[in-house]
């Protein structure tokens, strides 16, 4: 027995489980009873040593849960371990290409049980969520993980989290068929029922409005990325397995779609969370609402020195660059007695793998001596040398 | 009067012996699914080793033969769960052992074929099948159920014998001399002239263990000379078919149930035996489920192919709880038992 357990501690220590000998004071606290949580309390038995235990808590793992591809494979190394005939992880199986993503879900599944999300903090990135919005979803890729925030009197908190798998290669979509998942803020365009869907997506499917307007910008192609379930035979796929897509466990996506309402909830994919103080976003998102105020007041006063003093030198519109632009827009204003200009329904996110880029969106009230219109508009702004500045602008939802 | 009491105790401790020896391995039943299960008959030789099992928890070899035929049916789990009972009742049985080493290997086998997507069509699992039940160790002697009702069926003769011998004693006035224990013990074991009983035999190995009665009690009556393992099946069977009726009713297999009445069953209130069954077959199959439970059997020999069963009845459906006392005699029609007499017991 005590040669069995040293091997299982030895398939532990591949890698899959190191953090099994490494975290004894990071009591593993599980609180549901799902079956990542019942897969980590096994895995708790095995660094307790107790194979009898982990077997017991793996075998009714297995039997609520057959189709959960990891817990068959710990299940599969435990009772070889037993035996005392396990060498590494996956044992006779290591080989095959399939071990290493098995592996690497283990990894992801169990980090987040050692490295709880921080308590009352939030993800940097969620400055002025829309208004209407109920919901806000932030994938970390690098977590495997999709954080599910609700409001709640006022105030964003978080309320649950799901295991997800994103594209084969990782994050950062650039190119068709890169299989990549994208990085940015986006939002659900529509929903495809079991009915109309291929089983290899589960049961429910939502398509994603990439590319957006930012990543045409940058040149980025590929479309086709959703967030859906599993197939009937899959619990869950590895950490990276997707063409590019987000991918949950199909009683997740059931659970959540509640949650999912088209063209509002937000649907953040980061390749990791920079969790803060919600203190510390609310003074982001004070300094950066002036500076969209300060744009407002002076785009109004008619002076085009003050207005374009907010775009940057980076500044495209479309196929425009800053220099033509500014020429239609002196050109413009010139006719023009007066301006009066005013924005509400101001939401304001950052964007994922962008460093100091927000995403701004607002219902535009433009009125002139010879011209008005009411439109959505959508800015990107960006922190230069210490002041926001405009580096993208555009009428909001024709991303898609 | 104290030979009756005395002889009334000792029937007691007989009788309290032969009812808590019930649970030993029943041997003709396993020997029954270890033949079903060698000729294939993997279902019913699993039915037989979940009875052995149920009727003895410690029977390791029951145990093991289970998990065998488990994992040979695909009910790995149940399998396991079935080694791991046979390593409760002792841990140091290499062929359970490998067993459950071999099970564990299959099972991971088809973890991983679930694990990688890579289902594979594999032969039924082979575990090793126990032939023989191996012989109760010094340590633990179990009582032997059988011996013991034979001799209870051969104190009741000699109660018989006492009495006769009482009822002369009284007759010739010599009652006075009976009260003086030794005295009495010395001449009663004389009365009846009982073979002498063999050295070892099981019998008086289970007397040997009972508390000693205040009165001296008579030498223990010895088996009668007949073949045991013949005796122990007919005496085993006939609560093995208590049992199977009940499971039978339990499952709502009428046909079944029916099956396991004697052509001389009498059917209650002067029903003719057609309208009986029509009877039985509405009331079984009308409830959604039935549970039928024989709890606390005593079996009585009533001679070689006659035997009672005394036992509790709990009868339960979705809507009734009945509890009752039964009584059922069965008799021999050919190699099986059958019954013959079913009534609420006193």
């Amino acid at each position: 027995m005590r040669r069995s357990f040293r091997r299982t501690l030895f398939f532990a220590g591949l890698g899959c489980v190191s953090w099994v000998l490494a975290s004894d004071q990071n009591r593993v606290a599980v609180a549901s009873d799902t079956p990542e949580s019942l897969l980590v309390r096994t895995l708790d038995a095995i660094r307790a040593e107790r194979l009898d235990l982990a077997l017991e808590r793996s075998d009714s793992l297995v039997t609520r849960q057959p189709n959960f591809r990891l817990a068959q494979l710990v299940r599969g190394d435990i009772l070889l371990a037993q035996n005392g005939r396990l060498d590494k992880f996956a044992g006779p199986r290591s080989k095959d290409p399939k071990a290493q993503a098995l592996q690497d879900e283990a990894r992801v599944r169990l980090g987040r049980y050692v490295q709880t999300p921080p308590k009352n903090k939030i993800p940097r990135f969620l400055l002025q969520p829309p208004q209407d919005a109920s919901t806000v979803l932030v994938v970390d890729s690098r977590a495997s993980r999709m954080f599910v925030f609700r409001k709640k009197d006022g105030q964003w908190s978080l309320d649950g989290d799901h295991y997800v798998s994103i594209g084969l290669n990782g994050p950062l979509k650039s190119s068709e068929g890169d299989q990549r998942t994208p990085l940015g803020v986006y939002t659900m365009v529509s929903r495809i029922d079991k009915a109309q869907l291929d089983p290899y997506y589960g049961n429910v499917a939502y398509p994603l409005d990439y590319p957006n307007d930012w990543d045409r910008r940058l040149g980025r192609k590929g479309h086709g990325i959703w967030v859906h379930g599993t197939p009937r035979d899959t619990y869950s796929r590895p950490p990276r397995a997707s063409n590019g897509c987000v991918v949950l466990p199909n009683q997740d996506i059931d659970t959540l779609q509640k949650l999912f309402e088209l063209g509002r909830t937000p649907v953040l994919l980061a390749d990791s969370i920079e969790w803060v103080d919600p203190a510390q976003a609310d003074s982001t998102r004070q300094v950066l609402l002036r500076a969209v105020r300060k744009w407002t007041e002076d785009w109004s006063s008619n002076d085009m020195d003050r207005y374009l003093s907010h775009y940057s030198d980076d500044f495209r519109m479309g196929d425009q660059d800053l220099e033509g632009w500014e020429k239609d827009k002196r050109r413009v204003a010139a006719g023009k007695s007066w301006v009066k200009v005013a924005v509400s329904g101001v939401t304001m996110l950052m964007v994922p793998g962008e460093k100091d880029l927000a995403v701004v969106e607002f219902d535009q009230d433009y009125q002139s001596s010879n011209l008005s219109n009411q439109m959505r508009k959508r800015q990107y702004w960006r922190l230069e040398d210490g002041s926001w500045k405009i580096v993208h602008e555009g009428p909001a939802g024709k991303s898609g | 009067m104290i030979v009756r009491q005395s002889m009334g105790f000792w029937l007691g401790c007989l009788l309290a012996s032969a009812v808590s020896s019930m649970a030993d391995c029943p041997v003709a039943l396993f020997k029954k699914g270890v033949e079903l299960a060698e000729r294939g008959r993997t279902t019913e030789a699993l039915q037989v080793f979940r009875e052995v099992t149920a009727k003895d928890s410690t029977c390791l070899e029951g145990w093991n033969n289970r998990a065998a035929l488990e994992a040979a049916t695909g009910d790995m789990f149940g399998s396991q769960r079935s080694l791991s009972k046979a390593l409760n009742v002792r841990r140091d049985v290499q062929s359970v052992a490998s067993n459950l080493e071999k099970l564990r290997s299959r099972m991971a086998r088809l973890a991983y074929d679930s694990a990688f997507g890579t289902p594979s069509k594999l032969p039924p699992l082979q575990l090793a099948l126990h032939k023989e039940i191996a012989k109760p160790s010094k340590s633990n002697p179990s009582v032997d159920a059988d011996s013991l009702v034979r001799a209870l069926s051969n104190a009741r003769q000699e109660i018989a014998e006492l009495t006769k011998v009482r009822d002369s004693l009284l007759s010739s006035g010599r009652l006075a001399q009976l009260e003086t224990g030794a005295e009495s013990a010395r001449s009663l074991s004389t009365a009846p002239p009982p073979p002498p009983p063999p050295a070892k035999s099981p019998a008086s190995q289970a007397t040997q263990t009972l508390p000693p009665p205040a009165p001296p009690p008579p030498t223990p009556p010895p088996p009668p000379p007949r073949e045991p393992v013949k005796e122990r099946s007919q005496e085993m069977s006939a609560l093995e078919t208590v049992r199977a009726w009940a499971n039978a009713w339990s499952s709502q297999n009428v046909d079944a149930y029916l099956g396991f009445y004697g052509s001389t069953f009498e059917a209650p209130d002067r029903m003719s035996r057609q309208s009986w069954e029509a009877r039985r077959r509405e009331r079984i199959l009308a409830p959604k489920a039935i549970h039928v439970e024989v709890v606390s059997p005593q079996v009585r020999s009533l001679g070689p192919d006659r035997a009672e069963v005394v036992y509790k009845q709990v009868y339960q459906t979705e809507d009734a709880r009945l509890v009752l006392r039964k009584r059922i005699v069965l008799t021999k029609e050919g190699k099986e038992w059958k019954i013959v007499s079913e009534r609420e017991a006193r």
